[in-house]
């Protein structure tokens, strides 16, 4: 069977791996990979005090890029259960994943409030 | 480092700053790598442990040891020991003594953080305590604001939404200022912290230093820099790259049309 992917990547060890977790992963790597050729021409198309000629061939460059390459194309998904829906950033958990842990007392300094 | 920053002061007189943090919240040591050893360095390990114990015993023994405590109470025991508690100990029970400082000139700033306020209290008024014992001045341990963050999420896997669910985590933060010592006494200072510092407690420490009145002459002195030269040396990628780019045959020929 051909390899899903245009390039080879490693699994990610410390999350749960499901087929949209991995296509994640891969735009992942691919924009950490061309993030410099990215800003660099972004550099070259927003100058103004280049050749509006230059400007353009730049543009054009980059828009010749592939989009996994881009950064919008990456989500967050928890770490727990591979789900990009209502992820809590600041524990990369989803909705659900949290409420059991933080109920289970899993996760350091937070508790059920009440007021 | 994950949301917390540097405190950073800036002073007319003392232009230069160090600083250092630990994040045992974050990054808490795993025990098993770092106690791992081979059998072979476990046999050399205890023999070495076993050589320093018999010369220990043996300094024990050539020395008279004279034990004289002092005691706040000589009267008072312990009613385990049956001895009176040495002063050291008993102070443990009252708030840490303090030096008043008698310039006024703040070294160092330490910060502490953590979802525990027991163990923020216990982890400052050590470095209270080690500071009165080596002689530092210091503040009193200053309650900051502490940081209340709600996490509302929906109680059930699947639909019923407005029921909903309320967490919340609290960060405490506490610091205490330093004054008026030597900077080789503070680094002990706070070598002596970090080693005996608390699992759940953030610790990050800004040290202030000071430079003698000449230093602007020592800045105007240095080799004069030019100023496009001075982008020669520069390390950004994203520069490096725009530069190759710029020199490539594509746009060499762009730039050429316009001049």
């Amino acid at each position: 069977m051909p390899f899903r992917f245009p390039f080879r990547f490693d699994i990610p060890e410390h999350s749960y791996v499901s087929a949209r977790v991995l296509r994640d992963q891969f735009k992942r790597i691919q924009y950490s990979e061309h993030e410099v050729t990215r800003n660099a021409l972004r550099y070259i198309a927003r100058n103004t005090e280049l050749p509006p000629r230059a400007r353009l061939e730049a543009q054009l460059q980059l828009t010749a890029m592939p989009k996994y390459t881009s950064f919008n194309q990456i989500r967050n998904r928890c770490v727990a259960s591979g789900n990009s829906k209502s992820v809590i950033s600041d524990f990369k958990l989803n909705r659900t994943v949290f409420r059991d842990r933080a109920r289970a007392g899993l996760i350091p300094g937070v508790k059920v409030a009440s007021w | 480092m994950v949301g917390f920053s540097m405190i950073v002061r800036r002073q007319m007189a003392r232009p230069s700053m160090r600083s250092f943090m630990t994040s045992s919240i974050w990054n808490q040591k795993s025990e098993t790598n770092v106690n791992f050893k081979s059998p072979e360095e476990y046999i050399e390990q205890q023999k070495i442990n076993r050589i320093e114990e018999q010369q220990y015993r043996q300094t024990l023994l050539g020395e008279k040891f004279e034990y004289n405590p002092k005691y706040l109470s000589e009267t008072k025991t312990d009613a385990i020991s049956g001895r009176p508690i040495p002063i050291n100990v008993e102070l443990l029970k009252y708030k840490p003594l303090r030096l008043e400082p008698t310039e006024g000139n703040e070294i160092a700033t330490i910060k502490l953080q953590g979802y525990d306020e027991n163990s923020l209290i216990r982890a400052g008024e050590f470095a209270l305590r080690a500071a009165f014992y080596l002689g530092i001045p210091t503040s009193p341990l200053n309650t900051l604001k502490t940081e209340k963050r709600l996490y509302t999420v929906i109680k059930s896997p699947f639909a019923q939404a407005k029921t909903k669910q309320n967490f919340h985590r609290t960060t405490f933060k506490k610091s205490l200022i330093a004054y008026d010592a030597d900077p080789e006494v503070i680094d002990l200072w706070l070598s002596y912290i970090n080693k005996y510092k608390i699992e759940g407690v953030q610790y990050a420490a800004s040290i202030t230093t000071t430079e003698t009145l000449e230093f602007s002459k020592q800045l105007e002195n240095l080799k004069e820099i030019e100023f496009p030269q001075a982008y020669d040396e520069m390390n950004d990628p994203i520069a490096n790259k725009v530069k190759d780019l710029l020199k490539s045959d594509t746009f060499k020929k762009y730039l050429n049309e316009s001049k």
